[in-house]
């Protein structure tokens, strides 16, 4: 039987990404009838392993080496690529996270292929085993529609694209995977620096409070800083305000930044390009201001108020503190 | 040292949704009327190589793009804000989702040149297909940094800043390398000076032929996604009014 492998790079507990990595698997796998693997990677893969038979895997191929304890590319990538030539997958998933980005390109190339990165959604062909994924194309301009016929299928799918796995026992059977060598880290890591975000994570927030080009400097980020606060939501960012300097790029929303899903996403001095607007579009209500009636971000907007910020957010504010 | 810029000639992204169309029949962009830019992760790579370049002397910035004629364009933008050399590898197809044959013949081009460094875009502004730069260190052989926003000298080593998830991690290398470049605020683009840029329409622009080798993706359909719009301006006649009737329009959404 045909299998699906589900990447996860996570230690200790899964992660929302292996989630949803292991959500989408399940629905590829029961279209196509085939069956749902996971490969782990690590120092110590037990916990990962059981958990994700716990959501559903029921082949788990674990490669366990001291080597492994904390990821970098080189290592999980040749660890991945003896688990693939073992199962033989027909599809391998990954999500637009660092590591996704990074290995699947180049896992792919190894097995002879060539890796779909940033995909929305699937359609599976039983009778064929064809499956055409959808993958956003132009800056979400255009949307694209490829076929991956011969197997594997390497895929990266767009991150919050897909509902996480929800827990289903099944017995699963783990099979240990010993690559031939584990090529030791090319780059030496000098210093990593984890940003800690203060208050709510940007990705998990109710409400996001978006800053552009329109705000003119970082002094009125303050604003949005105190917005968000008041309304218990995270700051975001274009990517012009980014390479401004004005915030940390870890803010930046938009394709190449942050997907994000909230209740609430205030656009503020944002035009609205599709770069930016693919990180939001899954928002439930997308408020723009705008001092530009025509800013195409009034085309992607639910609620539009055409104004200066600087007119708008301090009476904003001021109502918004009333009420709490 | 020797290093080679990846820079692909597209569609300027910048183009308004409603001005986006497509080749009537065909699963390709029109591109009548429409401006032709440099991708812009590479103008971000490009500025990491000649930052670098003026940390480091004896290094050598060399521009590459695959494509047509056409596209030596972008090799004069580079030359513009003073790269060493601009070399085109001619390719008339074509190519989308087509990473690994690019690749292919950027990894030829890096040979040829005697490169020890290759800088690529993380991801194309066209068909974004986000992986040549990761395909072509295999292809070479060479460890890749991905994400990279800077990179520095370093007692005989070279000094990566690459960006993750939450954060940022610095890494130590060698050449021969492949970095991978994202934006950030230390690579936003230089701007050329005009009298450059006219000294740029004059300089040779260097051929290097590379046959293209493997297949591309098969693309099924393109379509230009549907959107409704229906966007409700919230009345008032100050930011006060303005404000008061977006809350209340929240609350009646039930989103606050
Ligand atoms: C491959 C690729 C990937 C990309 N990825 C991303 C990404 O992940 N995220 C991202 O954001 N971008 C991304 N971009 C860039 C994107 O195309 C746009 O360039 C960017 O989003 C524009 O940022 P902006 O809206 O802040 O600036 P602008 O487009 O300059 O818009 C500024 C807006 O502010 C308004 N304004 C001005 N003054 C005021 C005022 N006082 N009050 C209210 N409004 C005001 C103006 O009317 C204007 O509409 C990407 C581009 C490419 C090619
Ligand atoms: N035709 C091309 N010529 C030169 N460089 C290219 C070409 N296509 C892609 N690249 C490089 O590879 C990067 C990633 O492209 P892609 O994987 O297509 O998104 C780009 O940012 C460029 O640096």
């Amino acid at each position: 039987m045909s299998l699906v492998l589900t990447c996860l790079m996570d230690q200790g507990v899964l992660s929302r990404d292996s989630l949803e990595i292991i959500g989408a698997g399940k629905s590829i796998a029961s279209e196509l009838g085939a069956e749902l693997a996971a490969a782990v990677i690590g120092a110590e893969t037990g916990a990962i392993c059981e958990a994700a038979g716990e959501y559903g895997a029921s082949k788990i191929y674990s490669v366990q080496d001291a080597a492994l304890e904390n990821y970098y590319c080189e290592g999980y990538l040749a660890a991945l690529e003896a688990v693939c030539r073992e199962c033989q997958p027909a599809v391998v998933l990954f999500v637009t996270n660092a590591q996704g980005r990074g290995m699947a390109p180049r896992l792919a190339r190894r097995l002879g292929k060539t890796a779909l990165v940033d995909c929305l959604s699937f359609d599976a062909d039983k009778e064929t085993g064809r499956i055409v994924f959808t993958k956003p194309v132009f800056g979400g301009k255009a949307m694209a529609q490829v076929a991956m016929s011969d197997a594997p299928a390497v895929v990266v799918l767009r991150r919050r694209s897909f509902e996480p796995a929800q827990p289903e026992q099944v017995t699963a059977e783990t099979i240990q995977v010993k690559p031939s060598a584990i090529p030791p880290n090319p780059f030496k890591l000098i210093e990593r620096v984890e940003e800690q975000q203060e208050g709510v994570r940007l990705e998990d927030a109710r409400v996001v409070v978006s800053g552009g080009q329109g705000l003119g400097g970082p002094e009125h980020f303050a604003l949005l800083e105190e917005l968000a606060g008041l309304m218990g939501g995270a700051v975001g960012a274009s990517r012009v305000a980014v390479d401004s300097g004005w915030v940390s790029s870890s803010k930046q929303v938009g394709q190449t930044g942050k997907i994000v899903a909230p209740d609430i996403y205030l656009a503020v001095g944002i035009s609205g390009a599709c770069q930016h607007m693919a990180g939001c579009s899954g928002s439930k209500v997308i408020v723009a201001i705008n001092t530009d009636p025509e800013a195409p971000v009034f085309g992607s907007a639910r609620l539009g108020v055409v104004g200066d910020f600087k007119d708008i957010l301090p009476p904003l504010i001021n109502r918004v503190k009333e009420m709490t | 040292m020797q290093i080679m810029v990846c820079l692909k000639q597209i569609l300027d992204p910048e183009l308004p949704p409603r001005e986006f169309r497509l080749e009537e029949g065909e699963m390709t962009p029109a591109t009548e009327g429409v401006h032709l830019v440099m991708s812009p992760f590479d103008q971000n790579g490009l500025e990491v190589g000649l930052q670098l370049r003026e940390k480091m002397p004896g290094t050598t910035v060399t521009a590459v793009t695959v494509g047509p004629e056409g596209a030596g364009d972008v090799l004069r933008k580079a030359l513009a804000v003073k790269a060493d050399r601009a070399v085109r590898v001619p390719l008339e197809q074509d190519c989308k989702l087509s990473g690994n044959i690019i690749a292919g013949m950027l990894a030829g081009a890096a040979r040829e040149l005697g490169a020890d460094m290759v800088i690529c875009g993380r991801q194309a502004g066209d068909w974004d297909g986000g992986q040549i730069g990761l395909i072509l260190a295999e292809e070479l052989g060479w460890p890749v940094a991905n994400l990279v926003t800077g990179i520095e000298p370093g007692s005989g080593k070279l000094v990566l800043k690459c960006e993750l998830d939450e954060g940022y991690e610095v890494l130590e290398g060698n050449t021969p390398l492949v970095a991978v470049v994202t934006n950030h605020e230390t690579n936003v683009p230089r701007i050329a000076k005009v009298k450059d840029t006219m000294a740029a329409m004059r300089k040779k622009l260097e051929l290097i032929d590379i046959d293209p080798q493997g297949n591309s993706l098969e693309l099924a359909s393109l379509e230009i996604p549907v959107k409704e719009v229906n966007c409700e301006i919230v009345p008032g006649e100050d930011g006060v009014e303005k404000a008061d009737n977006l809350i209340k329009r929240l609350s009646e959404l039930k989103v606050l």
